[in-house]
C-alpha cells in the first residue's frame, strides 16, 4: 500500500503518462479522494499543454473526416445533453433526498446547463450594463458599436479566459472593454496595447494595471492585429512578453 | 450560433453538448493543431497521429461532459487526452521505433492557425527561454517522458539513473516550469 507522499512523488510522472499501468490505477484511485493531489495533476497538465505548443494547422481533409462521423444532431429538447456533470457543488444536498434518483440528475443537468447559460448570460448583460452607463466614454463606446462602419471584434488568450472586445470606428478611434477579464496587475506593471502593422508592433498606448473601458487612437496605419501585453511602469518600446490576449481586426 | 471565434472554449463545450457542430469545428480549428503536433510527435506517425486527433475529437462530442471548466483550459484537457490515447498506442507496438529525441521547439512545424499567430510568434519565445532555463537533468526526463512516450523507469535506464531520482526530476522540473511560465506572464499563473 503506497502511502500519500509516495503517491505525491509519482505526480509530475502520471500527469505526463510516464507511470506503469500499476502505479496508474493507484494513482487515479487516490486522485478520486485527494482534492490536493487532482489539483496538483491539473497544474502539470497545463504545463505540459505549453510544452505542447507546437501548434501547427491540421492536415486539410482531418476536419472532414471527423464531420463525416458525427452522430446526427439530435432533436429537441436540446437540454437532453449534460455538461457538465462533474461539477461537485452544483446540487444541494437536499435534492438527493427529496427525490429519485433520476429526477435529481435531471435537475443536475438542468441546473448545470441553466448556470453555464446563465454565466454567458451575465456576460452580455455585464456588456450592456457598461455600455448603458451615462458616462462620456462609454456613451462613446456605444455609439461606436452602433456605427456600421465599425470593425468590431475581440482580443482573447488562446485558453480563452481573457476576452476583450474591441470596436475600431472608421477614423481610427477604438475601444476596448474588458469586462473585468484582464486580472489586476501589481502597482508596478500596467497593460499595453500594441498594434501590428506588417511585421511591426507599434505601441497605442498604456492602458493602466486594471483597464475596464479604454479609448485609443490608431490613425494613420492599418492594422491587422492587436495584442495586450503587460509592461513594467511607463510601458515598453517593443514587447517584452507574451500578449495576455490578441486579435485580428 | 453567430460569432463563435468570440465565445469562450467553455461556451464552446455547452455548445457541443447542445449539438452544435459548428462548435466542435471551431474547437477543432483552435485546437487541433496543437493536438495533432502533439500526437504526430509522440508516435513518430503522422497518420497514426491524425486518428487520434480524430479518436479525440469524436470524443468530445460524444462525451462533452468528461471536460470540466473548471479544473483546466479545453486544450491542455485534450492535449492530455491525445497524449494518453498516443503513448496507450506506443506501448501496445511491439514494433515501437526508436526515434531520435529532438528538442521540442525544434520540431514545431510551419504553418500556425493564422487566428493565433499574434499570440504564438511571441509566445514561442517566451517558452524556449523557459525550457532553456530548466536544470539540463530535469528538461532532459520531462521531454524522454512526455514526448518519447516512456516511463520513468525507461527514462531512468535510458539516462542510467536512479528511478527515484528521474521521478522526483520530472516532478520538480514541471513544478519550477509553471513558476517560470507564470513569470513569463503566461497563464499557468491564472490558475492559482
Amino acid at each position: 500500500m503506497m502511502g500519500h507522499e509516495e503517491i505525491e512523488s509519482l505526480l509530475g510522472a502520471f500527469a505526463l503518462d510516464a507511470v506503469d499501468d500499476d502505479e496508474r490505477q493507484i494513482v487515479e484511485d487516490h486522485l478520486r479522494e485527494c482534492p490536493r493531489c487532482r489539483a496538483e495533476v491539473e497544474q502539470h497538465r497545463e504545463v505540459a499543454a505549453h510544452l505542447a505548443f507546437a501548434g501547427s494547422t491540421a492536415p486539410s481533409g482531418l476536419w472532414g473526416r471527423i464531420a463525416a462521423e458525427l452522430e446526427p444532431a439530435q432533436p429537441e429538447p436540446e437540454l437532453a445533453r449534460i455538461y457538465p456533470v462533474r461539477r461537485e457543488t452544483a446540487v444541494p444536498p437536499w435534492i438527493g433526498r427529496a427525490l429519485t434518483a433520476v429526477a435529481a440528475m435531471i435537475v443536475l443537468v438542468v441546473g448545470v446547463l441553466g448556470w453555464q447559460i446563465h454565466r454567458e448570460q451575465g456576460r452580455v448583460r455585464n456588456l450592456a450594463a457598461q455600455l448603458s452607463r451615462t458616462d462620456g466614454l462609454n456613451r462613446a463606446v456605444r455609439d461606436a458599436t452602433l456605427d456600421p462602419r465599425s470593425a468590431k471584434f475581440a482580443l482573447t488568450s488562446v485558453d480563452g479566459k481573457v476576452h476583450v472586445d474591441a470596436v475600431m470606428q472608421a477614423d481610427g478611434t477604438g475601444y476596448l472593454v474588458s469586462h473585468g477579464s484582464l486580472a489586476p496587475l501589481g502597482k508596478d506593471q500596467t497593460y499595453q496595447l500594441w498594434g501590428i502593422v506588417g511585421a511591426q508592433r507599434i505601441s497605442l498606448g498604456l492602458l493602466g494595471g486594471s483597464p475596464d473601458v479604454v479609448a485609443f487612437r490608431a490613425a494613420g496605419a492599418k492594422m491587422s492585429a492587436l495584442a495586450i501585453t503587460a509592461e513594467a511602469v511607463g510601458g515598453a518600446i517593443q514587447p517584452s512578453r507574451a500578449p495576455v490576449a490578441s486579435g485580428f481586426v | 450560433m453567430d460569432n463563435l471565434k468570440d465565445v469562450s472554449d467553455a461556451a464552446l463545450v455547452v455548445a457541443i453538448g447542445r449539438w452544435h457542430e459548428d462548435a466542435l469545428a471551431e474547437a477543432f480549428r483552435r485546437h487541433a493543431g496543437a493536438v495533432c503536433a502533439l500526437a504526430r510527435r509522440v508516435l513518430g506517425d503522422a497518420a497514426l497521429g491524425e486518428e487520434v486527433v480524430q479518436e479525440v475529437f469524436l470524443r468530445l462530442w460524444s462525451s462533452p461532459e468528461r471536460f470540466d471548466p473548471a479544473r483546466g483550459s479545453l486544450r491542455s484537457f485534450l492535449l492530455a487526452q491525445a497524449h494518453g490515447r498516443a503513448v496507450d498506442l506506443l506501448r501496445s507496438n511491439s514494433s515501437r521505433r526508436r526515434r531520435e529525441e529532438k528538442d521540442s521547439l525544434q520540431s514545431a512545424e510551419a504553418g500556425y492557425d493564422i487566428e493565433r499567430e499574434v499570440w504564438d510568434l511571441a509566445v514561442a519565445e517566451h517558452l524556449q527561454d523557459v525550457v532553456k532555463s530548466l536544470p539540463v537533468d530535469e528538461r532532459r526526463a520531462i521531454e524522454l517522458a512526455y514526448f518519447g512516450g516512456h516511463t520513468y523507469r525507461e527514462v531512468a535506464t535510458m539516462l542510467g539513473q536512479p528511478e527515484g531520482t528521474v521521478k522526483s526530476r520530472i516532478r520538480s522540473g514541471l513544478k519550477r516550469m509553471r513558476g517560470l511560465l507564470a513569470d513569463a506572464g503566461l497563464s499557468p499563473a491564472a490558475t492559482e
